[in-house]
């Protein structure tokens, strides 16, 4: 397996708040790698700091280093590394404009024009998104019509458009109903054969379904990172046995 | 309140559950040696009378587990756990079967030998008592998670096994010298196969309960 993002000696703090304390941890091409821990133990912090959405953050203080394919991405162009490392959030957020437009977005705003390069790439990424056979007649339609469900698969379909490297997912199935998440799931497992997926999740079970390696963080340490099927089953740490199995969280 | 307090209320009732049905079984055993040794024929039909108890034990726990799985949906050691209980209650249920198949086998010797069997009852009780102390072993270490003191007890199997095998060599022997003993013969045979099987399923218990507590798979391997 080729490694697609390395972080090393990682820390980062919010203002004099250090949210994340000496990480290492290595991303595997074409894996699914969960992030699990309670509420403030720095898993989104971390997801976000590898698109550098924590740039946003009011005071943020980084040490320490994270490569993209080699690349210090705090040295990246933003935007040339958002391409590459894309994010879906916990709450489905299409912009309110047509399905279409919202997919067609990003690559008109890196300079696509053409009709004929925009459909294919609008058809290419719902279907990969596994979600054009129910919108493929009301494309026009706006995106905020159609179900919770659906709006996140349009919000994945969007991220797909840009075609990244890296799929960053924050809670992504949080707000949706069982089916909706299980056909999230399985999407996951069809990008997986193209994409590096990371993903925070609350729910133990999903990140043992979906995920080929699981990372446990705890007050903004990493306690322990191995293969999922290890984590959940004989964890080495006795802080991820109690956290997975409910003892505290 | 810790969390998941429900759960962990169920979790240690299951464990009381399987506790009460080891010692349900050891006390069988206890009372089949009883049935065998004094000849006891009342004993030994109200042994086998009683073997549901055992039986619907079994259904219960094996009902509370699917339903912990199915409500509570336990990961890591809490699942090692149930899945640990499920197998172990299924050899503690093989165990009282056999206690209740060395009953009827005990009910069919005849007087005939019986009082010159001295040295056959005598293997028997042995290997009997054997067999208890290696179940009150293995439920003492379920609690204390003592694994060297379950890996030691899986090894007095093999010493149950070298004794089967010593008594059916001798048993054989008389057999084909003394034809008055056949019938009685057949019989101690197979109470001692019984016997013998109880132990292997003792041994079973073992080692789920190894695999409980460390997750190694010790079932089918020879104990280190």
């Amino acid at each position: 397996m080729n490694k697609i993002i390395s972080i090393k000696d990682l820390s980062f703090y919010y203002g004099d708040f250090e949210a994340l304390k000496n990480i290492n941890l290595e991303v595997e091409e074409n894996e699914v790698l969960a992030f699990i821990g309670p509420s403030g133990c720095g898993k989104s912090t971390l997801l976000r700091i590898l698109n550098r959405m924590s740039d946003l953050a009011e005071n943020p203080k980084v040490k320490g280093e994270i490569t993209f394919r080699g690349q210090n991405i705090f040295h990246m162009d933003t935007i040339e590394l958002r391409k590459k490392v894309g994010m879906v959030f916990q709450k489905p957020n299409p912009f309110p404009m047509s399905i279409y437009d919202n997919i067609a977005y990003g690559p008109r705003m890196q300079g696509i024009k053409k009709k004929a390069s925009l459909d294919e790439i609008v058809e290419d990424s719902l279907k990969k998104a596994a979600i054009w056979d129910e919108v493929k007649d009301k494309i026009r339609k706006n995106a905020i019509s159609v179900s919770g469900g659906q709006q996140q698969r349009i919000c994945i379909a969007r991220a797909i458009a840009m075609r990244p490297e890296v799929l960053l997912m924050d809670e992504p199935t949080s707000a949706l109903d069982p089916i909706s998440t299980s056909k999230i799931e399985d999407l996951m497992s069809e990008l997986k054969k193209q994409y590096t997926i990371i993903i925070v999740t609350h729910n133990m079970q999903q990140a043992a379904r979906i995920s080929d390696r699981t990372a446990f963080f705890l007050l903004g340490e990493l306690i322990e990172t191995d293969r999922t099927e290890t984590i959940f089953n004989l964890p080495k740490n006795k802080k991820t046995e109690d956290y997975i199995t409910g003892r505290f969280g | 309140m810790t969390p998941r307090k429900v759960y962990e209320d169920q979790l240690k009732k299951l464990n009381n559950k399987i506790m009460e049905m080891g010692k349900g079984a050891e006390e069988l055993i206890d009372k089949t040696i009883q049935a065998i040794i004094s000849h006891d024929d009342n004993l030994a039909k109200s042994i086998i009378e009683k073997d549901d108890l055992i039986d619907n034990m079994q259904l219960e726990i094996e009902k509370e587990c699917a339903m912990l799985i199915a409500h509570q949906q336990p990961i890591a050691s809490d699942l090692r756990f149930v899945l640990s209980v499920v197998k172990i209650v299924t050899d503690l249920e093989r165990i009282a079967d056999q206690c209740c198949d060395i009953c009827e086998y005990s009910i069919r010797l005849n007087d005939g030998t019986w009082s010159r069997d001295v040295n056959y009852k005598r293997h028997i009780e042995n290997m009997a008592l054997g067999a208890r102390d290696m179940l009150a072993e293995v439920l003492n270490a379920f609690i204390s998670k003592d694994m060297e003191a379950i890996k030691a007890t899986c090894k007095e199997d093999d010493k149950i096994d070298s004794i089967f095998l010593k008594v059916w060599e001798e048993i054989t022997a008389e057999m084909i010298a003394n034809k008055d003993f056949i019938q009685n013969g057949v019989h101690y045979i197979m109470i001692i196969k019984y016997l013998e099987r109880i132990a292997d399923h003792i041994t079973n218990i073992a080692e789920w309960i190894i695999y409980s507590s460390t997750g190694e798979y010790a079932i089918h391997k020879p104990i280190e």
